[in-house]
């Protein structure tokens, strides 16, 4: 009963946010809408942490788990990963250690001066 | 005998498996979704077995990455204080990262004169997974590569991410959750969980920033890009 509950809740604000995102003019995310909602009524106190924590950690924990028919995908792209792979590979690459550089190094100067 | 049931504990059984591999060699190489992918990869490829398929028999899997998406909205509150704190330099690093990013893939697609197709499948790389497949659809994107790129980048982020910080001598949570979390998305922030709540609660907010802001300028950045290929 308990994390009936607790899927309850996260399926409904996941199916807010996507109604949400449905009816607004611009495009953005379902799940994003629904986890600034779901912050809301936890801010608010409509929602008490304990409610869905049990769910919320199991979720987190294996999330990457998640990703595996998405990535599996990748199969059906064989063709242009071929084609494009030493451009794909370097903008992988680069672009990641080039963000990663910048925020790091970003971040340690703010809490330097903070 | 379905296919949904056979699929699922193929899914299942092989991630667990690499699990307990990482946890032995604690190795970020041995990354359980990058390798539990490959072996399933190699089985549909032996076995004739089409990806759409496979796809709609393990969809209940992927269903649960809105609602595991939604639920970053708990660690979020639960560093409010922290967040408070830290505004300042939160929004500075978001922005940075998002720019810095944008700009790096600009750069590389006209150097390597990608076409815009391409980039328009790379611009969302470091972004949540859910969000880039919206954003990588409005902009004309290949939305399967999109989310094999995300994912890569996750796991390269995570593989150098420690070598990173080591280099420039970052020791500081605040400074590694922001980081994992503007230059990735989900997949950074689950590990960002595993170091402790201030890193995951710090990669969340990037994570939900670093969204926003890519969504809303993706269209723009994708303009400027073409410009240039032209």
């Amino acid at each position: 009963m308990k994390i009936m509950l607790q899927l309850f809740i996260l399926i409904f604000f996941t199916l807010l946010g996507e109604a949400i995102a449905m009816i607004l003019p611009f495009s953005i995310s379902g799940s994003l809408i629904g986890l600034i909602l779901l912050f809301l009524a936890l801010w608010t106190k409509v929602l008490k942490v304990e409610h869905i924590k049990d769910l919320t950690c199991y979720l987190q924990k294996n999330m990457s788990f998640l990703f595996v028919p998405l990535c599996v995908g990748l199969i059906e792209y064989f063709d242009i990963v071929r084609t494009y792979f030493i451009e794909i590979f370097v903008v992988l690459l680069v672009s990641t250690i080039v963000t990663l550089i910048l925020t790091a190094l970003t971040a340690k100067g703010g809490v330097k001066d903070e | 005998m379905s296919n949904m049931l056979i699929y699922m504990t193929l899914t299942l059984g092989i991630f667990i498996v690499f699990s307990c591999i990482q946890q032995k060699f604690k190795l970020t190489i041995l990354n359980p979704l990058l390798l539990t992918s490959i072996v399933i990869m190699i089985i549909l490829l032996v076995g004739e077995i089409p990806y759409e398929s496979y796809k709609e028999e393990t969809s209940f899997i992927t269903f649960l990455i809105g609602p595991a998406t939604v639920s970053l909205a708990v660690p979020l509150y639960e560093n409010l204080d922290v967040l408070k704190k830290h505004w300042k330099i939160v929004l500075i690093t978001i922005l940075v990262g998002v720019v810095g990013h944008a700009l790096s893939i600009g750069i590389l697609s006209i150097v390597l004169g990608l076409s815009d197709v391409l980039a328009a499948t790379f611009i969302p790389k470091s972004v949540t997974t859910a969000i880039a497949i919206g954003i990588s659809e409005s902009l004309g994107g290949i939305k399967y590569l999109t989310v094999a790129i995300v994912i890569l980048t996750g796991i390269i982020a995570v593989m150098l991410g420690p070598i990173i910080f080591k280099i420039f001598k970052i020791d500081n949570p605040i400074v590694r959750g922001l980081a994992l979390g503007s230059s990735r998305h989900v997949l950074g922030t689950s590990k960002a969980l595993e170091h402790s709540d201030l890193d995951g609660s710090l990669s969340t907010l990037s994570l939900i920033l670093t969204g926003v802001i890519t969504d809303a300028t993706a269209p723009l950045t994708l303009e400027i890009i073409k410009f240039f290929i032209k």
